[in-house]
């Protein structure tokens, strides 16, 4: 190798491998970010924007439930455990306060598989768990975006033949009238936690309320 | 986790309840299932599998009249992301031990249910296993767990 094919080697070998591993890296940890999503922070507004359809065929987006204290909870009608499992919870939730207060909690369910599930099919589903269950899908775009305003990952899995599941974010997000994250209910926390997270949400909700109507007076 | 210790503290209590025996020391207990749609086409069953016998058994899967086909599938969690993963060789339960198929965890779904599952109905669902056991197991359609130790009462 003479000295011009050496130079020629470097010059051209090095910037390439690094470009190279450069984007590996970059591959290596787009991957990693899909697996795990990103965590989501406490006190930070979520949820904003979207556009969707509700089970009875209205549209709304995220002004619609906002200054609500809200229930959010990304799911599919052909899950048959883990979506069942946490609307059952949020059902045992919302029976666990007292009606007014259960009245002041938008419930969302909102489908990640646009493909399959109408307003129609998810009406006759969300309805089963509570009646003042939500249940919200869109097309494709809408519901990608849904899921990006929640910072939440969903994905679809071929499992043989046309038949498929999703894998998604099975957090309940619970968010606060003032459009923050206050946390997530955990399924396998008892019931009466979760109810006493809303109450605390719904108590700085009463206090905001409060303090806008001694500002305005 | 408390319910998990409610129910290994008192095997017998639940054993006269909704329990059923497919072979001597084998116990299939509180078995139940949700709610479902047919035309959505999927249902699931959860129940407790315990082995007092001396030998692991291995359950392989199973059958029933309300559904095309059951298989044995098992919800994962990982970081906040819900998966669901095939176990198609089964699952074995250990001698002196307990398998349990609950929410989030392992299932066994039901395929193409024939009819709605409606809360308050039962069918049967009959476990196979590799000895070439097979055992069939009342279930209970239930918005909710039922409570250990009363579930067919209610």
């Amino acid at each position: 190798m003479n000295r011009r094919t050496l130079l020629l080697a470097l010059g051209v070998g090095v910037p390439a491998g690094s470009a190279l591993g450069w984007g590996l890296s970059e591959w290596m940890l787009r991957s990693k970010r899909a697996s795990a999503p990103r965590s989501s922070g406490m006190q930070q507004p979520i949820g904003s924007p979207f556009a969707l359809v509700d089970h009875t065929g209205q549209r709304v987006t995220d002004a619609t439930y906002a200054g609500q204290v809200r229930l959010v909870f990304f799911g599919f009608t052909h899950c048959p455990d883990v979506c069942p499992t946490g609307l059952g919870y949020i059902a045992e939730v919302l029976d666990g306060l007292a009606p007014q207060e259960a009245a002041a909690v938008r419930p969302l369910f909102i489908s990640v598989d646009a493909g399959r599930d109408s307003p129609e099919l998810l009406a006759s589903y969300v309805t089963n768990f509570h009646p003042t269950l939500i249940g919200l899908t869109g097309t494709e775009e809408e519901v990608a975006q849904a899921a990006k305003a929640f910072r939440s990952y969903y994905n679809k899995v071929p499992t043989g033949g046309d038949s498929y599941v999703m894998e998604h974010t099975a957090s309940i997000y619970l968010v606060g009238a003032d459009d923050m994250l206050r946390g997530f209910l955990d399924t396998h926390e008892p019931v009466p936690t979760a109810v006493a997270k809303i109450r605390l949400a719904l108590g700085s909700a009463a206090l905001g309320a409060a303090k806008a109507e001694d500002r305005s007076s | 986790m408390k319910r998990r210790t409610f129910v290994a503290a008192l095997p017998c209590m639940v054993a006269s309840g909704a329990s059923a025996q497919a072979q001597p020391g084998l116990f299939a207990e509180n078995a139940w299932s949700r709610p479902a749609l047919a035309r959505i086409g999927t249902a699931v069953v959860y129940l407790s599998l315990r082995n007092g016998g001396s030998q692991p058994v291995r359950l392989l899967g199973g059958s029933t009249p309300v559904a095309e086909r059951v298989e044995i599938h098992e919800s994962v969690v990982e970081g906040r992301v819900a998966r669901m993963r095939a176990r198609p060789g089964g699952v074995v339960v250990p001698p002196g031990g307990v398998i349990r198929f609950e929410p989030s965890g392992l299932h066994l779904m039901l395929i193409k249910p024939a009819a709605d599952l409606k809360a308050g109905q039962g069918f049967t669902l009959t476990l196979n296993f590799e000895n070439g056991a097979t055992f069939a197991v009342p279930v209970q359609v239930a918005m909710r767990e039922p409570a250990a130790g009363h579930g067919a009462a209610h």
